[in-house]
């Protein structure tokens, strides 16, 4: 006679865990969505506002000066120096602060007329220099 | 010795009940584990898949020559693992170079092109990871 309604309540209480579990699978689904959706719209936002030019290229004895000025609104880091389509120096730790100017110096190695030059940053920009005179 | 006996049906019977409800409980526990675990990863690697991202940020192929280089950074949020690499839909052969490419690192991937490419043929590269994202990049010989 008493236990009459235990099986509504205890029904009712099984929807109920159901319901939350349900729910806040969802969420912590659509948290992590939105989380990782918002990591990628920062790092294209970050990579739009990277502007990098190389300012001039010269021989100074047996190693080549790469000027490279920062015209952008990030600090940038330089990740790789190629010539002429072939990768020349890799580099670890060199960050150019915005609005400044950095010099590259490659060890060893002289730049002739008609070299093509080309830096990249670690989100994927680039500044090329076609060696003219 | 049958009054003894009389009282042991409705206990063997609860038992076998009992142990009916275990086993049914475990094996839909089992089971729901099982299907939020593969709805989760199921999530999980579609969210990954937006956080990929690769670039081929510079190539040498010389026409007249099969061999190209390629120098891909991985410029996305997660480790890439590089599954196939396609020349104009042809699938091409790896002959060297990391196909695991951590977050901001380069990885210099030398291929065998199907057909050594003539001056200035723009040649249509796709490169294939494991979490089902293709990166294509067109790139030209060199003279």
């Amino acid at each position: 006679m008493n236990s009459k309604g235990s099986s509504t309540v205890l029904g009712a209480l099984l929807f109920i865990i159901i319901a939350i579990s349900v729910a806040s699978f969802t969420f912590s689904l659509s948290l992590d969505y939105q989380k990782k959706w918002k990591d990628y719209l920062k790092r294209q936002e970050l990579r739009q506002r990277e502007k990098i030019e190389i300012v001039s290229v010269e021989n100074v004895g047996l190693d080549t000066y790469i000027k490279v000025i920062n015209i952008g609104g990030e600090a940038v880091k330089i990740a790789a120096v190629y010539i002429n389509h072939r990768l020349i120096e890799v580099l670890d730790e060199f960050y150019i602060p915005s609005g400044s100017e950095r010099t590259i110096i490659i060890k060893n190695f002289n730049i002739e007329q008609g070299d093509y030059i080309k830096i990249t940053t670690d989100r994927g920009n680039f500044a090329t220099y076609y060696v003219t005179g | 010795m049958l009054k003894k006996t009389r009282g042991v049906t409705p206990i063997i019977s609860d038992l076998l009940l009992a142990a009916i409800v275990v086993a049914a409980f475990a094996i839909v526990y089992s089971a729901s584990t099982g299907i939020t675990t593969q709805l989760f990863n199921y999530f999980s690697g579609a969210f990954d898949r937006i956080q990929e991202d690769l670039i081929v940020e510079e190539a040498y192929i010389k026409s007249g020559n099969a061999t190209a280089t390629l120098y891909v950074r991985n410029i996305g949020g997660v480790t890439t693992k590089i599954t196939a690499i396609y020349c104009n839909g042809t699938l091409i052969q790896l002959i060297s170079g990391s196909q695991t490419v951590k977050v901001g690192e380069l990885t210099i991937l030398v291929v065998k092109l199907p057909k050594a490419p003539s001056q200035y043929s723009p040649q249509k590269i796709t490169i294939a990871t494991l979490l089902g994202n293709k990166f294509t990049f067109r790139l030209v010989a060199i003279p």
